[in-house]
């Protein structure tokens, strides 16, 4: 017998956000004023979306596959750096694109940020490095026979690919796209920045009608719109991409047998350098513009103390929430980790305000409000980052189960030691992602609670552009000191 | 058919000096401690490692700096044979044509090796769905379709049961002489493979010894080590 | 286990000393509250002639502010809020959780007086087109030359339904073209590069160099002549006049602390807090201060007519006309 609290735990707080506003949209008699203009936006919304997916997946794959073959002296400092703009507020994204391309910008004119090219930029951006790393990590988790057998039998470089390397992509790729598409289905600051008035997304409309009209019915009503929608190209891809069983393996990959043509080497090092193309220059741009503004108040330190405490908060949590819905192989449980991502958060933190705020409204609660949405929006990535190798500790259950290893000695015993990596990197990306978010503490009010970005947006709203700059450095040196210990931490690795 | 002369391979403080020589149709058993190399040489000889001095010939023809893939070689571990998401027939079908795109000749082929392994039924299956001892025949098969000369079999039927285990043995000899293949199998049961093996070959303390016939090997052993290795004490 | 830890660690980082004077709570926006805005003196100021704690409850803006009131309604935990704008005064009041001010509104000096026993003006500014002097020699002088001019100079915009700037363009559109404000929007729509989530986010861009002009306030290039010592950013001064924003602030009828909140209201139009507004907060005061203003804010374009709705009327049309902006953007 299965225990399933993790699952119930989400869909308790799942509930506990939408039951409020279920409650509104059925006493205002389910009359909902919705604009036939809403095809459009969903039509925009999933154009967009879909495009920065593919823009996102396709160059992860080529790029992690590069990188998985290529093993060069810069290359953990590369992925390292690939771990950082998931850290990157929205803004400070879409200031770093604007300076290499916009009107002022280093290459002005080559394609114009304004409009649909500057939000998949953007979002390709976001995206792109962080699927290369998963697909990396997917691909390193090969048994060392599958490619011995690959050289041994001769494979072809797409032989290899199809045979060896796409089976595990496979398991990673559904959770992987589904991420992506529902970010860029929900951002909004890139979208309406770069996008202009007419880039309208379901995630503004949902924004707007909770805001600007306060309407909780008919934000309720897109929101479930937006989950019906997503579940279901959820549950397609998932359908599109079945899973066979993995390699039971505990040795990964170290060498790759096959010898390389020329064109192979060429092509691999062309891949990392357009990927490196994608990721570092606007890196460049935040390092550049934030050196000579790097400050530190006492305001800096106090933010920096509690990001990193509600940081690691939220991703222990999401840790703990994320590593049995891993395992899980249902389509309820896979579903339910992506939650943080489908249901909008400012339909959740409505929700749970509507219930809770009769408790108090201490710092204290607040403070577990955000590290509760923080947890839920990391989910889908700890989930995504553990699933390959989770996967392949299936062949130990009966071995756990028959010894009475479970909970917690079943982590520290057999889990931890073995999904050390795909842990590390699980925890990092949920800590980086909090570390980076302003949307649960917008949603929730701050409160005294000063955060990194918060601060950073603080001074960007009086005038002291150049201070949030040094700012968002910081957080981005903060970002990646935390990838580099990860690194040292996952690779110590049996 | 087989050959390694002053063959020598390093690793960080680990060390090897090979001598080795197999004749067609004959099935060699590979015998050590373990962590003496047994599993190097393998892929020494299937081009997974390279020595740093010395030449393998195989039919007269140096394949020293061949790839593994250019190499007559197959070589069959002991886990991980065959891909998970692919069926027993299309496991075997790899070892003609890695794209599995095959010729009618070709499929005949496939066939006839998955039933001289007594798995003409299975083909359709899954490697999830059949026993360890049926995963190991597949990568058996798939020796058969391949050009191979060398055989090399990492301790291939170690989670297998002992009578599973002569039968594979037994398998495996009949091959070696049906296809006139220089065998090397690697095994932790030298009394098992005793009676099957035409020649033993004993790897400590960084060399490679010369072969010995089963009974010269288990009546008299010649060092101090095979005597360790054997449970037996030197008078 | 772990959760207890966890729920340990963060009360014992967040838990403040219990309060043995009494906490006037104020709900307010961020940038008032934060640690570069006003609210830092304010508190200070207030606490040494109340004997009392201020405690704020920062969020993202003014309308933010509006929606937890309305989530929380007799619940509410506000004694007194802080940074409502006149736009959202008809739905504040509309939630009938204020209570009368109880100040001589004649103290209050904004464009038009005051009248408002509810609601109290605590600073005010116009909002106007700033331009970047170095990349435009010939700003738009009226609001048509804006909508009719070139296309090739841009201007970064805010979005209406995500900021209160950008609701005040629309208003201002809207006041001067009237029925014929979707066209105007159309005619201007090919100069303005884009419509940013925020004033953060549209000024950012603008500073950065991206376009010569933003949607700002009249009071923004004191800031750049004040801290950063330099005039090369300006308000275009409009001949059909400004659209005006007042931000308010308002006492909660129920609230148990309304003494206090009361001599808070009366404390907004005295000097103490009245000082602080120009040069935190960057907008106009609206009561006399007794520090003269900064020296730059004489510099700043002095509109010729006022611009502004009546709160009912925004309250009415406010939707409609978003659909109609959202419609000729499209």
């Amino acid at each position: 017998m299965k225990t399933r609290i993790p699952q119930l735990i989400i869909l308790f707080a799942l509930t506990l956000g939408v039951a409020p506003l279920l409650v509104l949209l059925v006493e205002s008699g389910g009359a909902i004023h919705i604009e036939t203009t809403i095809f459009s936006v969903l039509a925009f919304t999933l154009e967009q979306a879909a495009l920065s997916t593919l823009l996102s997946v396709v160059p992860g794959i080529t790029v992690a596959r590069a990188l998985a073959r290529q093993n060069f002296a810069g290359r953990q400092l590369l992925l390292a750096l690939f771990a950082l703009p998931m850290a990157v507020p929205a803004i400070v994204a879409v200031l770093g694109v604007t300076a290499l391309i916009g009107n002022a910008g280093v290459l002005p004119g080559l394609i114009s940020p304004y409009g649909l090219a500057g939000i998949l930029i953007v979002h390709v951006f976001f995206n792109f490095p962080m699927a290369t790393r998963l697909f990396y990590q997917a691909l390193q988790s090969a048994p060392q026979e599958a490619y011995k057998l690959a050289a041994q039998l001769g494979f072809s470089e797409s032989a290899t690919f199809w045979q060896v390397e796409w089976p595990l992509l496979k398991i990673a790729l559904p959770q992987v796209a589904a991420i992506i598409f529902l970010l860029c289905a929900a951002s909004f600051v890139a979208v309406l920045t770069l996008g202009g008035a007419s880039a309208t997304t379901l995630e503004v409309a949902i924004y707007q009608s909770l805001r600007m009209d306060f309407d909780p019915p008919r934000a309720l009503a897109l929101c479930l719109l937006q989950v019906a929608l997503c579940t279901a190209l959820i549950g397609f891809a998932q359908a599109a991409f079945a899973q066979d069983r993995g390699f039971g393996i505990l040795r990964a990959t170290r060498f790759r047998y096959a010898a390389q043509s020329k064109v192979a080497l060429a092509a691999d090092w062309f891949t990392i350098t357009l990927g490196t193309v994608i990721v570092l220059p606007v890196l460049g741009v935040i390092l550049w513009r934030g050196m000579s503004h790097l400050h530190f108040t006492a305001l800096t330190w106090r933010g920096l103390g509690t990001s990193l405490c509600l940081a690691f908060a939220s991703a222990t949590l999401a840790l703990i929430l994320g590593r049995p819905l891993a395992k899980a192989r249902d389509s309820a449980s896979r579903v339910l980790s992506l939650s943080g991502l489908i249901m909008p958060p400012a339909v959740l933190a409505t929700g749970w305000f509507l219930v809770l705020h009769k408790l108090g409204d201490s710092l204290a609660l607040t403070a577990c409000f955000i590290i509760a949405l923080n947890s839920l929006i990391a989910l889908p990535y700890v989930v995504a980052a553990l699933r390959a190798r989770q996967m392949q500790l299936a062949a130990f259950a009966n071995l756990q189960s028959n010894l009475g290893i479970s909970g917690f000695n079943a982590w520290r015993i057999v889990e931890w030691p073995l999904l050390r990596s795909a842990t590390t990197q699980a925890f990092l990306m949920a800590l980086v992602l909090s570390l980076g978010d302003l949307t649960a503490i917008t949603l929730l009010g701050s409160s005294g609670i000063l955060t990194l970005p918060t601060l950073l947006h603080n001074e960007m709203g009086h005038y002291r552009g150049a201070d949030a700059e040094g700012t968002a450095l910081l957080l981005l040196l903060i970002c990646g000191g935390l990838t580099f210990a990860a690194q040292k931490l996952g690779q110590r690795d049996a | 058919m087989l050959e390694i002369v002053d063959g020598h391979y390093g690793h960080g403080t680990f060390a090897l000096d090979i001598s080795l020589a197999a004749k067609s149709g004959e099935l060699i058993a590979v015998l050590g401690p373990s962590g003496a190399g047994k599993s190097t040489l393998l892929n020494i000889l299937a081009g997974f490692e390279t020595m740093q001095k010395g030449h393998i010939i195989v039919d007269g023809r140096d394949v020293s700096l061949q790839p593994p893939s250019r190499r007559p070689v197959s070589m069959v571990f002991q886990d991980n044979n065959v891909f998970p998401h692919l069926t027993l027939w299309q496991n075997v079908a790899l070892g003609l044509a890695p794209n599995l795109e095959l010729n009618n000749t070709q499929r005949l082929k496939v066939d006839a090796a998955l039933a001289r392994v007594g798995l003409g039924a299975l083909a359709s299956r899954k490697p999830g769905n059949v026993s360890g001892g049926e995963r190991q025949r597949v990568a058996l098969a798939r020796v058969l379709v391949r050009p191979t000369k060398v055989l090399l079999l990492d301790e291939p039927f170690a989670a297998l049961d002992p009578g599973l285990r002569q039968n594979m043995l037994a398998l495996v000899k009949e091959i070696t002489r049906e296809r006139a293949l220089a065998t090397l199998l690697v095994s932790h049961q030298p009394t098992e493979i005793r009676d099957a093996a035409d020649a033993i070959v004993f790897i400590a303390d960084g060399q490679v010894y010369p072969a010995e016939t089963p009974d010269a090997f288990f009546a008299s052993p010649g060092h101090a080590a095979v005597a360790a290795y054997l449970g037996k004490t030197s008078r | 286990m772990k959760k207890l830890i966890l729920t340990l660690f963060v009360t014992a980082i967040f838990s403040l000393p219990a309060a043995a004077k009494d906490v006037l709570t104020i709900y307010t926006y961020d940038s008032f509250a934060g640690d570069y805005g006003p609210g830092k003196a304010v508190k200070a100021a207030f606490e040494k002639i109340c004997d009392c704690e201020i405690n704020y409850v920062a969020l993202g803006d003014g309308v933010a502010v509006l929606n937890r009131l309305k989530l929380e309604g007799n619940e509410t935990k506000a004694d007194v809020v802080l940074g409502l704008d006149t736009n959202l005064t008809a739905e504040a009041q509309a939630t009938g959780l204020f209570g009368k001010h109880g100040v001589d509104v004649k103290q209050a000096l904004v464009p038009g007086g005051w009248s408002d026993d509810t609601f109290l003006p605590f600073d005010y500014g116009y909002f106007a087109v700033v331009y970047n002097s170095e990349m435009m020699k010939n700003p738009p002088k009226s609001l048509d030359e804006l909508v009719n001019g070139d296309a090739s100079q841009k201007i970064v915009l805010e979005d209406p339904r995500a900021s209160t700037p950008g609701l005040g363009l629309m208003l201002w559109m809207k006041q001067i073209y009237g029925d014929k404000a979707a066209d105007a929007w159309k005619k201007l729509k090919p100069r303005i590069l884009t419509t940013a989530a925020s004033w953060d986010d549209a000024y950012a861009l603008f500073t950065k160099g991206e376009a010569p002009m933003v949607f700002s306030y009249v009071t923004s290039p004191a800031y750049h002549m004040e801290v950063e010592k330099t005039d090369k950013y300006q308000a275009a001064n409009f001949a059909e006049g400004h659209y005006l924003q007042i931000e308010v602030a308002g006492l909660i009828e129920v609230s148990p602390h309304k003494t206090l909140a009361q001599k808070f209201m009366a404390f907004v139009l005295t000097p103490d807090f009245q000082n602080e507004i120009p040069a935190t907060n960057w907008m106009m005061p609206a009561a006399k201060t007794s520090t003269p203003l900064p020296a730059a804010f004489d510099k700043l374009v002095k509109p010729a007519k006022t611009l502004l709705y009546l709160p009912e009327e925004v309250a009415a049309h406010r939707r409609e006309w978003i659909d109609e902006w959202q419609k000729a953007m499209n």
